[in-house]
């Protein structure tokens, strides 16, 4: 992961604040429970690794929300003639995305993935890009992938729910 | 914040039956203050507890309770687990005895909303085991008038240990060895303050020196996790 920058440097963040507090009072959509299994090729593989491995599909791991249950309007980021996907997450104490690969890279390309923690680093809250740990970080830092098709996953062993925004730039393959 | 020191890599004094041992023994599941693990050393428990790696429910806990208060408390069994395992194992609760010394950190975990009595991982120590692994010391261990404490931690893909304290008292001179008997593999997370371990092989030993650091581990990869833990301190006194 590489550390870009941070959004207040670049716009007003007044915005983050109501969405974490939005994001924390609300119930989002329960992952992998409610989510089904992904489509693709990829889908199909980290699906049925994740199985193999004892993860239970239906149980619930995190939450997400993205335009379809939250009304916050995520401010702009320039989209470069590209189109944009973003969502958010929220891990509480003791949920976990086990390692994964995100299915919907695979039907992009020309993609940027952005990795924006909404609030300040705790012990325990755990992002994983292969080997790297990204921890330290502030409210608002902005971490890029180095690839869109990298490995990664998250854990939350603190003591406080974990809200990150993920954007995605993109164009579809032909 | 103690420093973690990576002494070497001993696999060679790892025996390929220990090994096989600790990938297939069930050890018992964490966290400790649960009925089940209780009911090892209890018979009166034992009765009620058939099946030992079942994670009770908060419904079978009052349920044993609520026999336990009927029975002869002048049996030791049952003034044994109406003293001390119940108690013990309802620290949320903040019942007087037994529990104090658990309280603080089984309330933090119950606030931040872990299941307290969650099968988080298992451990497996000498009781679990065929084998001591001090009847052939490991090498990098100075254990010359030291008290001497090994355990395993095992944890399958999706089990986790929320950050905590090892309980010791800080004014002990104390050193923490760990030492995974299996490779890294992504997702095998141990954090220790900012720092998360990785790219490690089977038999690697990193040394820290005190317990007072807050540290976690979960599995969020696909394949168990097998890590060697020994603590050594010089105790106030030696009996020689």
């Amino acid at each position: 992961m590489i550390k870009v920058g941070n959004l207040q440097d670049l716009i007003n963040v007044s915005w983050i604040d109501e969405v974490v507090t939005t994001v924390l009072n609300s119930k989002g959509m329960q992952r992998p429970k409610e989510g089904g299994k992904p489509e693709g090729k990829v889908g199909d593989r980290e699906w049925q690794r994740a199985i193999d491995a004892g993860y239970n599909p239906n149980a619930v791991y995190f939450e997400m929300f993205d335009e379809n249950n939250l009304k916050h309007n995520i401010p702009p980021f320039h989209k470069c003639g590209r189109q944009r996907h973003w969502w958010i997450t929220k891990m509480k104490p003791g949920q976990f995305m086990p390692m994964h690969v995100d299915p919907h890279t695979e039907q992009q390309e020309n993609t940027d993935r952005f990795w924006i923690p909404l609030q300040d680093w705790e012990p325990g809250h755990i992002f994983m890009y292969k080997n790297e740990h990204v921890s330290g970080y502030k409210k608002a830092d902005v971490y890029q992938y180095k690839q869109a098709q990298e490995i990664h996953g998250a854990a939350n062993i603190g003591f406080n729910p974990r809200v990150v925004l993920q954007v995605t730039l993109y164009k579809e393959k032909q | 914040m103690s420093k973690i020191q990576f002494i070497g890599n001993f696999k060679d004094w790892i025996k390929d039956e220990w090994i096989n041992e600790v990938m297939e023994a069930p050890g018992f599941a964490m966290p400790q203050n649960s009925l089940r693990n209780e009911a090892r050393f209890n018979p009166w428990l034992r009765q009620f507890i058939k099946d030992i790696n079942h994670v009770h429910t908060q419904q079978e806990y009052d349920e044993i309770k609520n026999l336990l208060d009927k029975e002869d408390e002048n049996d030791p069994a049952v003034r044994h687990a109406k003293r001390i395992s119940l108690t013990f194992l309802d620290p949320v609760r903040n019942t007087p005895e037994g529990a104090a010394e658990f309280d603080e950190e089984y309330r933090m975990f119950h606030d931040a909303e872990y299941h307290v009595f969650g099968n988080y991982f298992s451990l497996l120590e000498k009781f679990d085991l065929t084998f001591d692994i001090l009847d052939d010391p490991p090498p990098f261990l100075d254990y010359k008038d030291k008290h001497i404490t090994w355990w395993f931690s095992k944890m399958s893909p999706g089990q986790l240990i929320p950050m905590h304290i090892d309980r010791a008292k800080p004014d002990i001179e104390i050193n923490k060895y760990w030492m995974p008997w299996t490779d890294f593999e992504y997702g095998h997370i141990f954090n220790i303050g900012e720092t998360v371990l990785t790219d490690y092989k089977a038999g690697d030993v990193f040394k820290f020196n005190y317990a007072g650091d807050w540290h976690g581990a979960c599995n969020i990869g696909f394949t168990n996790r097998a890590v060697l833990q020994i603590t050594d301190y010089k105790p106030s006194r030696i009996i020689q």
